[in-house]
This record gives structure tokens, sequence and C-alpha cells, in this order.
């Protein structure tokens, strides 16, 4: 008997823990807490490459780099600059030099006044740290002069009326001048901004926690007191994810869009600045004739393209930027409409035919296979024999291939935008536009960008100056804009409606409910 | 004379161990030099020029040749300094260390779950060897290796954290800061994780107590007139548990470094799945630091393993 008792007692002990467990975890997954808790929200995106906007590698990083930064200025929702930490600007006569006039009392969250001694000191780090990722963008600014607590002037190296665009993102972002003095090194794994939320802590590549920030300018319009990000969740997972409760808002691909309904959450489809496009490379054979790439722009089926990989949630666009955009130009509407007798037409008369059909490679990376798979289809229709190189995700290969090596001669790419409508147009056409694979442009082109530049923002005649560049870039390259994608997200039915920015995410208004 | 034969066998092992981890260090190495990836991707994104590129390769030593690379990278093995991730400059021994901790969490429970059940299942078999139970078990086990970790984990999330609502179905939290969520967070992946370990070791159980039942000492065991608890539990257990330890030694490394797929299904920034993502990411340093560690698990739990069945089965020694 008591041999049998002593056999039987681990069990029990097994057994009761276990039940403590259960209890335990039904209790965790419910959230039980008393009344005032603070309203969290969890967020499933990505992390940056760095928390320091200087080191940061890609423009996709505005999104979550904005929720410890407050920037110069800040886009609205049709992707014009507004006030941000600045309440306004104003340019002298020449449009040489802009001067903005700071909110006063600001601090940043390890107190340090953020004065205009702090934001020419920020905005020098960008341009002056060794392996500063922004040197080329704030290459415009020659010199920064303050004057009084609030008053920073930033004198330009050539007249260039879009400098308050170029500091609404990350370039603009305002670093704590303390600590970028005291360890520059730490600013990549914790940053010091005055954003609407102050960084509490972080385990890289997985989730941080940041609380709000009473000090931020606009605190009032932020409701939420705890932010959770984290890494998006598997695919599959992520509607199982929101409606189990680890998450409150996650990034959503179109074709889950009928699951997440059903399962009752909320799908935002949100207008973007990205644009997908074929970078063409015309120093490289075949695509140094004209005739070919002219071809190129008119064999693609665009429309199939969008309805095929974003369920119908795209557009087609065939220029940078999307339908409505200050940069958009409507006469370029139709400009290359799908029209696959008039490719075939053109290739003939460059020579190619059924008996000397048109070869080469499809670069693309490799979470691009399917769109790689249409195109090549589509090519094949007017007799093209198209190959797909992949390149494998996440790689440095595509960088050394296509953008430094410039060995690809047909690279399915894209755009996400920028803040400045030249900085975009700089990337996709310009003479040392990473996009811009033949890295040539015309006098012309280069021109019209600075008559852009040259134009004040609020000048009647910017937009027509704009789209003019627009136009002569996308009639003059090789490369061709294909069609635009929509932010999609999912939340919960407690979490409200994100406001729809065009340049990235943003929390203002967000409330979440039980 | 135990001193002596403990040191004999220390040297024995040293023998074996250091020249593999050197030749092992030595081809993860090669395989990272040999891809011809570099960190000026990595760090410098869609922002890179060619000075830039050649002053990261510079700043990493690259434009140093293999051989002095290699020497270097490991004199810094042995100082426990694993590189600087190429992604986010961050110490790889610090990366690995947060993501091997919740590793260890999920598959330290995957490992009770899966000695209970494996335990519990192959003694029960073996005890009713030739009955239907027996038969039941074994057809149990081969279903349960035989179904993939993402229908397991997927089907898992769908009945308790969506259905039943009692876990939450991604993520990870330190057991410092909320041991209740901690708990609740690694359940359901720690039994994604345990079937296939549990289901292994039932069968090699089985199998090795069916095997030591049939020796002459149970015979004898029985003649004497001891109970069948006392013969299975005492005698037979202690020498047929030999292949299932054997089995269970090279589960531990698996559970630890390889759970890639349910970490990604549950979201948890875990050791196996940090290790892919750096793979695909081009991350060289990181894939060779998760290597090496890869491989002193592995070492180490075969050692272990080595000694435990040396315990077990004194006789076996002796044998060999």
């Amino acid at each position: 008997m008591t041999a049998r008792t002593s056999r039987l007692l681990p069990i029990a002990a097994l057994a009761a823990s276990a039940a403590l467990l259960l209890a335990g975890c039904s209790g965790a997954a419910q959230g039980g807490e008393s009344d005032e808790t603070p309203t969290t929200l969890r967020w499933a995106f990505s992390l940056p490459t760095s928390w320091d906007p200087v080191t940061s590698s890609t423009g996709n990083d505005i999104n979550t780099l904005s929720l410890v930064y407050a920037s110069l200025t800040q886009l609205d929702e049709e992707g014009n600059a507004g006030p941000g930490l600045a309440e306004s600007w104003e340019y002298n006569d020449d449009g040489t030099a802009v001067t903005f006039h700071l909110r006063p009392d600001l601090t940043f969250t390890d107190d340090t006044p953020l004065n205009a001694e702090a934001v020419k000191a920020s905005l020098e780090r960008g341009q002056q740290q060794e392996n500063s990722l922004l040197k080329d963008q704030l290459s415009t600014i020659e010199s920064i002069t303050t004057s009084g607590e609030l008053d920073v002037t930033l004198n330009l190296a050539a007249v260039d009326y879009q400098v308050p665009n170029l500091l609404a993102g990350k370039t603009g972002a305002i670093v704590s001048p303390t600590a970028a003095e005291d360890d520059p090194e730490a600013l990549p794994t914790a940053p010091v901004g005055a954003g609407p939320f102050e960084f509490e802590s972080f385990v890289p590549e997985s989730n941080a926690v940041l609380v709000k920030n009473d000090g931020y300018w606009d605190a009032e319009d932020i409701h939420i007191d705890r932010f959770e990000l984290s890494v998006a969740p598997d695919a599959a997972t992520v509607v199982a994810a929101i409606q189990s409760g680890s998450i409150d808002v996650a990034g959503l691909g179109a074709t889950q869009i009928p699951e997440a309904e059903a399962a009752g959450l909320v799908v935002q489809q949100l207008d973007t600045l990205g644009v997908s496009q074929v970078d063409v490379h015309n120093g490289l054979p075949p695509f140094d004739n004209p005739k070919v790439t002219e071809a190129l722009k008119y064999a693609i089926d665009r429309q199939e393209i969008v309805d095929v990989l974003t369920a119908g949630t795209g557009t087609v666009t065939y220029q940078p930027f999307p339908p409505g955009y200050i940069a958009y130009d409507p006469e370029l509407d139709d400009r290359y409409a799908y029209d696959p007798d008039k490719a075939e037409k053109l290739l003939a008369q460059a020579g190619y035919d059924a008996s000397n059909p048109l070869t080469f490679d499809i670069t693309a990376a490799a979470y691009n296979e399917a769109q790689a798979q249409l195109v090549q289809a589509q090519l094949a229709k007017i007799g093209v024999n198209a190959t797909i190189a992949l390149v494998p995700a996440g790689s440095s290969t595509w960088q050394q291939t296509v953008y430094l090596g410039r060995t690809a001669g047909f690279a399915l790419d894209g755009t996400v935008g920028r803040e400045s409508p030249v900085q975009n147009l700089g990337v996709v056409y310009g003479l040392t536009g990473l996009m811009n694979t033949s890295r040539t442009a015309s006098d012309e082109f280069l021109a019209a960008l600075d008559e852009v530049r040259a134009t004040p923002l609020d000048d009647p005649e910017y937009a027509t100056v704009l789209q003019e560049a627009v136009r002569i870039g996308v009639e003059q390259s090789s490369s061709f804009s294909t069609y635009t994608s929509k932010r999609i997200i999912v939340h919960s039915a407690a979490v409200s409606d994100l406001p729809q920015f065009l340049s990235q995410v943003r929390w203002e208004g967000v409330t979440v409910g039980d | 004379m135990r001193i002596i034969r403990a040191a004999a066998w220390l040297g024995r092992t040293l023998l074996i161990v250091v020249p593999v981890f050197v030749l092992a260090t030595l081809v993860t190495f090669l395989l990272g030099a040999a891809s011809g990836l570099s960190p000026a991707g990595l760090m410098l994104g869609d922002a890179a020029t060619t000075e830039d590129v050649a002053r990261v390769n510079a700043q990493f030593g690259l434009d140093q040749p293999v051989v002095v690379q290699y020497l270097d990278w490991f004199a810094g093995l042995l100082r426990g300094d694993l590189g600087t991730s190429w992604f986010n400059g961050l110490p790889v021994a610090e990366l690995i260390a947060q993501r091997l901790g919740i590793s260890l969490s999920v598959a330290g429970l995957a490992l009770i779950l899966g000695v209970t059940g494996g335990v519990a299942l192959g003694v029960l078999a073996a005890a009713n060897r030739g009955g239907w139970i027996d038969r039941g078990v074994t057809a149990l086990a081969s279903v349960l290796s035989t179904i993939p970790a993402f229908v397991v984990g997927v089907g898992l999330i769908l009945v308790f954290c969506v259905l039943l609502r009692w876990f939450p179905s991604s993520g990870y939290v330190d057991p410092t800061v909320d041991v209740g969520r901690w708990l609740s967070l690694i359940t359901l992946p720690a039994i994604a994780l345990s079937l296939d370990t549990a289901a292994d070791l039932a069968r090699q159980l089985r199998t090795g107590l069916v095997g030591a039942y049939e020796e002459n000492y149970v015979t004898g065991a029985v003649v004497r007139g001891l109970s069948p608890r006392r013969i299975l539990f005492v005698h037979v257990l202690r020498n047929g548990a030999g292949p299932a330890v054997a089995v269970l030694g090279m589960h531990v490394p698996r559970l630890i470094g390889g759970a890639v797929i349910t970490e990604s299904i549950f979201a948890m920034p875990g050791f196996g799945r940090f290790t892919a993502e750096s793979a695909l990411r081009g991350d060289v340093p990181v894939v060779q630091g998760t290597l090496v560690v890869a491989v002193v698990l592995v070492l180490a739990c075969s050692l272990l393993v080595n000694g435990l069945l040396v315990r077990l089965r004194p006789g076996a020694e002796r044998e060999a």
C-alpha cells in the first residue's frame, strides 16, 4: 500500500500543477485585470533596421521610427507638407534659405530641450556621421544657423523649395543631441526622440514596447497608453492571432480579405505611395535598342497583374505615383495601355520575330516569383522567350546584381515612395538613382527636376511643373511603372479605424475599446 | 581506481570531441566565406553607394585573407565572442543568448511532456505486449510521428486559441515579467513539439523493454516471486531504456534548435527561427554563430547520453 501511495503522489502533484497551469492560462488569455488598465495596442508589423534614423537602411522604417521620433514637418493625408515640430516656415526671396519656427517648450523624452540648437545638431549628425545613410538627402543643405531658441535657418546649396517635404519623414526625424553625444552607438537599439511614444524595451527582431509620451506636441490626439510592436506572424496565422487577442492590428494579404471579414474582423485598404515597376537597363543588350524598350512598355498587361496578385485592390499606373497624388499626371492615364499587337510590331521593327525571338532574363526577388511568372506568360504571347532568374529573399544579392553591379537587364522592382516627389523621381529616373539601372538621364529631365525644385510648393504652377517632370521621366526612361499597391490592414472590431495617410501609418485618433 | 577510470574516459572523450569541434567550426566558417555574401547589402539597404560598400567590407575585415579571418574568428570563439551581426550590428552571442532562452523554455516543457507521454505509452505498451493496447499505442505513435509540425501547430491554434480562447496564439514574454502569460504562451508550442518526441520515445522504449523482458534474469525474477510491477520498474526499465535514452539524446538538440516551423507559426523569436531567418537574410556571422552553438549542443547531448547509458548499463561498457 505504501509503495502504491508513493507512486500515486507524483502523479497527483502533476495533475494538480496541470490544473493550476490551465487556470492561470485562462486568466492570462482573458487578460483579467482590474479597472484603470492602460490602453494597449499590439501591432504586428516589423522592427526597424535601426532605431537611429541616420543608420536606418530602408524607407519603410518610417512607419516604426515615427513612433518614437517626431519630424520637423509632417505630411498630411494627401502627402503635402504640414506643421510638425516646426509650426511654420518661410523661404528667403531667392529660395536658397528656409527658416523653420519651432513650437515652444518642447523636450525630448530624456528632458533635453528641443530647441533650435538641438535641431541643428540632429541634422548635422545626419550629414557628418561616418556611417550616415542620410548624407545624400541632406546634401541640399549647405549650412545651418540658429536664431534664438526657436528659429533654425537652413542655408541651401541651390534653390530648393522641396525641403519641407524632405524633412517630413526619416530625414527630418529629430534625435536627442544628448543621447547622440553620450553614446551614438546605442541609438540603433535605444532611441531617444520626441515622438508620440517613448521607448521602453526592445528585443531585436522580436518586439518593442513603447509608452505614451505626454510631452509629444500632438499628445492630445494619441489615445494609446502602451504600444507593443512585434514582427508580423506567419500569413496563415494572422487572422487567428487577431481573433485570439495576441495582436490587435496587422498587415493582411489581399487574398485573405474574405477570410478576415468572415471572422468578424475589420479590413481597411489604405492608399500608399508604393508603385511597382520594371527596372530596364538600356546599357545592356537587347535593351540598348529603343524599339525593344518601347515595345516592352506596351507588352505588359498590368490589369491582369492587379487582378491576380492584388485581388483587384491595386490600380494600373504608368508613372511612379498613385492617382490623386499631386505629382500624378492625368494625361498619362492611358499612356502605355496594354497593346500586344503594337508591341509585336515594334519588336519586328527591331528585328525580332518567330524565327529570331527576343530572349532575356526576368530578374525578380523570391517574394515576387508569382509576378515573374505572370510577366513571363504575357511576354510569351508576343513571342518573347523570357527566363526567370530568382534572387533569394533578403540577401545582399539583389543589391549586388541589380542596384550596384547592374548586371540585370529587366528586373521586377518597386518604390515605397519618398516624402518629396522630386526625391522619388531622382531615385527612379535620376542620374544616380538606385532604381535607374541605366544610370542615364537626359538634360531635359534634369532641367525639369531643377525647375520643380525652384518652384515654391504653394505656387499655383507647382503641380503643372511637377507633372511635366514626371511626364518627361516616364516617356524617356526605359524603365516603366506597372501598378500601385494598397496597404491592407486588418484589426479587431475593438480598435477604431486607422487614419488614411499616403506616406506612412499613423496613430493619431486611434482608440482601443473592449 | 575510479578516478583513473574517469580520467581515462575524459581523455578519450576529449580526443574525439575537440577535433570534431575544430573541424565543424572550420566547415562552418568556410561555408560563410564561400557564400560570397557581404554585409553591405544588409547594412546599407536601398541607400548604398560603391564607396559605402567598400567602407563596410573593410569595417568587417572582409578585405583580409580567408585564413586570417578564420583565425581571428576562432580566437573570438574561444573567448565567447561570436562576432557581430551584419543586419543590426549587435553582438551575435547576445542575440543568440536571448533566443536560446526562449527555445530552452519551450524545449524544456516539450521535453517534460514528451518524456512523460512517451514513457507512459512505452511502458503501457510493453506491459501489455502483444495485446490490443500495445497495438493501439504503436498505431498512435506512428500517426503522431507523421503529422507535419505546421498542421499540429495550426490545429492547436484553431482549437485552443480561436474556438476555446484558452490561450493566446503568438508571441513570447519573459518569465520574470509575467509568469502566467509566459506559461500560457509556451504551452501550445511545447505540446506541438512534444508529440514527435513522445511517439519516438514510446516506440523505442516499448521495443527495448520487450527485448529486456526476454532476458534470462527476468525469468529468474519471476521464479523468485517478484511482482510484475517490481520486475518492470526496477529491473526491466533500467536495462531496456538504453535505445530510448539514445533516441532522446538526439531529440534534445532538435527540440532546442530545430523548431523553426513551430516557432514561426506561434511567432516566437526562438533560436531555430532566428537561424533560418538569418540564413535567408545572408547574415553570415549569425549563421556561423548559431551553427557553432548547435555543434556544442549536439556534442554536449551526446556526451550526456553516453554518460547516462554507462550508468544505466555498466555492463555495456565492459561489453564494448
